[in-house]
């Protein structure tokens, strides 16, 4: 881990939004490193904050929600404290962000020639024409076939494979060192998400750009990513390698939603109910002191009742739980 | 399999007609479901999988007669019901029942939570007023809702419980058959596993059958006994769930079995990519000459360009349309 450079740091970060009974936390201290060349994973249930994470590193948390502390070091800049013009100039250019829905990101009045070209004629002061070249370019990479047609559609003329390898084309118009991408293939079939995952795989090994890839889908991360934060109401409930994670989970919630999604088996397996997380995400205005998945988790402590810290349980490993408390270990061992 | 299949489909077309775009323009059809069979026995589960555009949603509307076919046959209890006139169609309807994909829109935002799994009864006439209330009740409990959710409207409940409140409308006339069209697609990944298991320990405890749509392929493993692949508007493989799993037959379904994630840390890397599927579903109105797969497919030969494949019987009680596909694979020279 530590002879890999680092292209993000990001710590403490918090989001509030604000509603009439006072601020409602939305993301409580988050942090983590993505190094380069590789791909972090952000795995939890909608509402967990995942996404949200995916826009603070943009800026584009929308109102009435606001970054209230932390910092995100992507090289030399603070992605948090630099000016909003700064910000312009590093949006497309060294960070980049692929959406979950590529009809609704995707302007349907101008070509995609045109949308590709914007961020180069932006970032790079090309030219209409150079652009467009590179455009073609940029549209070949991702594997559109024809090219030089397909420059001059409109995104309804796409299917949503390649409204999404477009979209991966904006993205990498400007050779970004990290790339967000958040769910980029939910909408997606199953056969064209293994040929758009190849793509990112291939764009990492072709360019070192890192990838901070948002999904609910553990199958997923467990392929792509290198290093997996699980996140659970906000919070940075456990971290650590791909194997890690999948291997030996330790948070309970990691668990349940690792047993909770059927798998496909070879030959059938066996049949079994599935197991099942009780309840759903709360209500981020309802969260009380204690820790946020006790009302739900199957090993509640009472001390649960006040917040577990993210105990480090081996280099890079992360747990936020009472059960893996060192000075408990032996009553609680999980 | 000696009794008779609750449901029966036989050559069931569904073609959609396109507006000619000028007058001179021949008309042109989209094949929505192109002569698909498949039976589903009382108390069982037949899983349909397929890509999107592959006209698995049109073929559950069909069976229902929801979406009225152009050809072929559906036999619900022997009764053929594309013969039926609407007004003979309805006590029939009672026995079939659907659970849509989008707890969202398929709910009447106007409608107390009460209401919506009543409206059955009270279109069926079904019960006096008493016995309604009841039943309502009844069907609360069955799916797990509290009775104090009764006067809540549909905007209140999450997206599980909203698809119980679907489930339970869908119980409401105590139905043999459910036809489920993607259930669990638009639900989050832990609400998932409560709904599926709430489907099987409905179908333990009051016998029903399945049509169950879906192009998940993990979910179809965990809750179907068959399974039928299709592509196209046509079923290119159809056998039982173990064996499908051990042994796909064809292409397209080692395909989408190869496609699914393996959940195993760094599997993909190891894996191959010429095994991958190319290019995506083809246009339905335009369908490729021969086998409609044959453009993506890793095999295909001159045969598969000109000749359409038949569904025929390869291993016992294993169907595929392929023709080169044999017990120990795709024939390869």
């Amino acid at each position: 881990m530590s002879e890999v450079p680092t292209t993000l740091t990001a710590s403490d970060l918090c989001v509030d939004f604000d509603s009439r009974t006072g601020p409602v936390r939305i993301l409580h201290h988050v942090g983590f490193a993505v190094a380069r060349g590789q791909t972090l994973g952000l795995v939890g249930e909608s509402g967990c904050g995942k996404s949200m994470t995916a826009l603070a590193l943009m800026r584009l948390i929308p109102p009435p929600g606001a970054i209230t502390q932390g910092t995100a070091i992507l090289e030399d800049d603070d992605l948090f404290a630099v000016s909003e013009d700064r910000m312009r100039d590093l949006r497309g250019s060294a960070l980049a962000m692929i959406f979950q829905e590529p009809m609704t990101s995707l302007n349907p009045v101008f070509t995609i020639g045109t949308q590709i070209g914007e961020t180069l004629r932006e970032h790079r002061g090309l030219s209409r024409n150079e652009a467009r070249e590179q455009a073609v370019e940029l549209l070949r990479s991702v594997y559109v076939p024809d090219p030089q047609r397909r420059v001059n559609a409109y995104p309804h003329q796409l299917s949503g494979g390649m409204r999404q390898r477009v979209m991966i084309a904006i993205a990498l118009a400007c050779n970004p060192v990290l790339l967000i991408a958040d769910e980029p293939t939910t909408a997606l079939d199953a056969t064209v998400q293994a040929q758009i995952f190849d793509l990112l795989q291939e764009v990492q090994e072709q360019r070192g750009t890192s990838i901070i890839l948002v999904t609910h889908d553990f199958g997923a991360v467990a392929e792509m990513a290198d290093r997996i934060i699980v996140m659970y109401a906000g919070h940075n409930v456990e971290e650590g390698s791909v194997e890690e994670i999948v291997d030996d989970p330790r948070h309970p919630y990691t668990q349940g939603l690792l047993r909770c999604v059927p798998t496909v088996q070879q030959g059938g397996g066996a049949r079994a109910p599935l197991a099942e997380i009780p309840g759903t995400v709360p209500d981020p205005r309802r969260l009380g002191t204690g820790c946020s998945f006790a009302e739900r988790c199957p090993r509640v402590l009472p001390k649960c009742a006040s917040k577990p810290p993210a105990f480090v349980v081996g280099p890079g490993r992360t747990v936020a739980c009472w059960l893996v408390d060192p000075e408990a270990q032996g009553v609680l061992s999980p | 399999m000696t009794q008779p299949d609750l449901l029966r489909v036989e050559s069931l077309e569904v073609h959609f007609p396109l507006p000619r775009p000028y007058p001179w323009v021949a008309r042109s059809t989209v094949l929505a479901v192109d002569g698909v069979t498949l039976s589903v026995g009382e108390g069982r589960t037949l899983g349909i999988v397929g890509e999107s555009g592959c006209g698995k949603s049109t073929l559950a509307l069909a069976v229902l007669r929801l979406v009225e076919p152009t050809a072929g046959r559906v036999l619900f209890e022997g009764t053929d019901i594309l013969e039926l006139a609407p007004r003979a169609l309805r006590p029939i309807r009672q026995k079939m029942q659907i659970i849509f994909q989008d707890p969202y829109s398929s709910l009447n935002p106007r409608s107390r939570a009460e209401q919506v799994v009543r409206e059955p009864l009270d279109v069926q006439n079904a019960f006096s007023d008493s016995e309604r209330r009841d039943r309502v009740d009844e069907l609360f409990n069955l799916v797990g809702l509290r009775p104090e959710q009764k006067s809540l409207f549909p905007h209140q409940f999450s997206g599980g419980q909203r698809q119980r409140l679907g489930i339970a409308r869908a119980l409401a006339l105590s139905p043999k058959l459910i036809v489920c069209d993607e259930p669990v697609s638009s639900l989050d990944v832990a609400i998932q596993a409560q709904i599926l298991n709430l489907l099987s320990r409905l179908q333990q405890e009051l016998g029903l059958a399945y049509l169950f749509i879906s192009h998940d392929l993990a979910v179809i493993q965990h809750i179907c006994d068959d399974v039928a692949v299709m592509y196209l508007g046509k079923i290119v493989e159809r056998t039982n769930r173990n064996e499908i799993f051990r042994y796909p037959l064809h292409p397209y379904t080692q395909a989408l079995l190869s496609a699914v994630p393996k959940r195993e840390p760094g599997a993909r890397k190891a894996r191959r990519k010429d095994k991958r599927l190319k290019g995506e579903v083809p246009n339905p109105a335009a369908p490729p000459s021969g086998c409609s797969f044959h453009p993506r497919c890793m095999y295909a030969r001159d045969r598969c360009r000109q000749e359409e494949p038949e569904l025929s019987e390869i291993a016992p009680g294993h169907i595929v349309a392929c023709h080169f596909a044999t017990a120990e694979g795709i024939a390869t020279s």
